[in-house]
């Protein structure tokens, strides 16, 4: 399976390298207002850090199922199903590259982050009075530091809901290719199940959230061990689900 | 026997396109599966090597129903491209020889550089005839029992024919056996030992094809313009 996720993992090298490019191009400006004295240059580039990671990690989990979709639309799902290996390793395989490039873009945008804000923060200037301004702020607020448990709890939150999202896409490309093959409209039917899974999940969810006191569970950082136990139980799921649906049906 | 054929069918969208075909393959042999574009080789191929689903009917290989396993005996060779974008010539090889163990780099290094290509190569920049020698070198440099080629001598020139031809034949043994599915059927009846012929998704006919010849005097070609 090493080896399933080492070439799934090579099918976004590119991706990988023009988001790198994009963070060398905001260090960069970032260094560039640092050096004119230009603050604004400098907090246009932390806010672009930021926003350009929450935007490069959904971009990959869409690329993600943007090549399953080619994978099975094109003679290159040869190289795919050839191989020795269950449809349910080749799935997981896709799965885990995916998970692999949202942790790496998270990480080079994260490490990016910390450094220029730090650096802002230690700096002298209005920028840097305003970044230790909110800090104090922050601890007067909550009457601590910054609680970094509460910011991976939080992160890693979204991360697994994320996935799971990405897992839907799997289940609806699959049952596209395979379900639906020969219906009319059937790429708008998939595209329709994926928005009814994913807002039926929710809705459990819902449900689960007023039935059941979930604070004995405990959790991280405020957030609810439920929450991460139940959208990992809903990717496990629909993991299996579109694993035994290829299985089945699936021709390439 | 490696593999057999039970009255396997396909259906897309209602129309069969491979009908209650029962084939048994036998090692040592080469089989040459001839018919019109359109007869079914290439579907009733796929359903042999576990890319398409049967509508009906049952594959066994090596004594067992066909899973995923089988993989690593079945090399099969589509008739159109199919290596990712990415790829040079030797990341191909490399790539064989990261999910088949059996496969033999030596070989695959050595026809490469007989043939005339280099491992530098992207695909990208391939002609279609040096894809057909590679997608050839590179299935046949799988130490498989069955080998089933879709239409390799498609759209090569007569040189790259006689290398394919070539390298068809010293893969061959008492151990496993070729499928080749073509509608050129005067390139390979010289060498193959069985034809099975079809048409519209039916097998209609079968043979040995010089037992063929010694009993009606007719030739896998004569009897291909017969049945066609």
């Amino acid at each position: 399976m090493g080896n399933l996720i080492k070439y799934e993992w090579r099918k976004q090298r590119l991706t990988r390298i023009l988001i790198l490019a994009c963070l060398l191009a905001f260090i960069v400006l970032f260094l560039i207002g640092g050096l004119i004295k230009n603050e604004t240059i400098v907090a246009v580039s932390i806010l672009i850090i930021t926003f350009a990671g929450m935007f490069g990690i959904f971009y990959v989990g869409i690329e993600n199922l943007v090549i399953l979709n080619r994978d099975l639309k094109t003679k290159q799902s040869y190289m795919l199903w050839m191989v020795p290996h269950s449809t349910y390793e080749i799935l997981g395989a896709k799965l885990i590259a995916g998970i692999l490039q949202m942790v790496f873009v998270f990480l080079a945008f994260f490490a990016a982050g910390v450094v220029t804000v730090t650096v802002t923060a230690a700096s002298e200037g209005s920028l840097g009075d305003l970044l230790r301004s909110l800090g104090r702020l922050f601890k007067e607020v909550t009457n601590s530091n910054v609680d970094w448990g509460a910011f991976f709890g939080v992160c890693l939150l979204l991360l697994i809901s994320w996935i799971n999202v990405m897992m839907v896409g799997f289940l609806a490309i699959i049952l596209t290719r395979t379900v639906l093959l020969n219906a009319r409209f059937g790429g708008v039917i998939a595209v329709i199940v994926f928005f009814l899974i994913n807002i039926g999940i929710e809705r459990i969810y819902v449900l689960f959230d007023s039935l059941i006191d979930m604070a004995p569970l405990g959790g991280m950082g405020g957030v609810s061990l439920f929450d991460y136990i139940f959208y990992i139980v809903m990717t496990v799921l629909a993991f299996f689900l579109t694993g035994w649906i290829a299985d089945e049906k699936l021709s390439v | 026997m490696i593999a057999e054929s039970r009255r396997l069918t396909k259906a897309f969208m209602g129309k069969k396109a491979v009908k209650d075909v029962s084939l048994k393959i036998r090692s040592g042999s080469i089989y040459g599966l001839l018919g019109p574009n359109g007869s079914g080789k290439t579907t009733w191929m796929k359903m042999m090597t576990g890319f398409i689903k049967p509508t009906q009917g049952e594959v066994v290989f090596d004594g067992a129903p066909w899973n995923y396993r089988a993989k690593n005996q079945v090399a099969y060779m589509s008739t159109e491209p199919f290596y990712y974008d990415f790829m040079n010539i030797g990341m191909v090889g490399k790539y064989y020889s990261d999910f088949f163990e059996e496969f033999d780099q030596k070989k695959f290094h050595d026809l490469i550089a007989k043939v005339g290509l280099s491992e530098e190569m992207k695909m990208r920049e391939i002609s279609t005839g040096m894809m057909a020698k590679l997608k050839v070198i590179a299935t046949l440099s799988r130490k498989a029992m069955l080998y089933m080629l879709d239409e390799p001598l498609n759209g090569i020139d007569l040189k790259a024919r006689e290398e394919i031809i070539d390298v068809i034949l010293t893969t061959v043994s008492e151990k496993n056996a070729v499928i080749i599915s073509t509608h050129l059927i005067e390139e390979i009846e010289s060498f193959i030992d069985h034809a099975i012929f079809m048409k519209d998704g039916s097998v209609i006919y079968e043979c040995d094809v010089e037992e063929e010849r010694m009993r009606s005097g007719r030739s896998a070609a004569d009897l291909y313009r017969e049945l066609m």
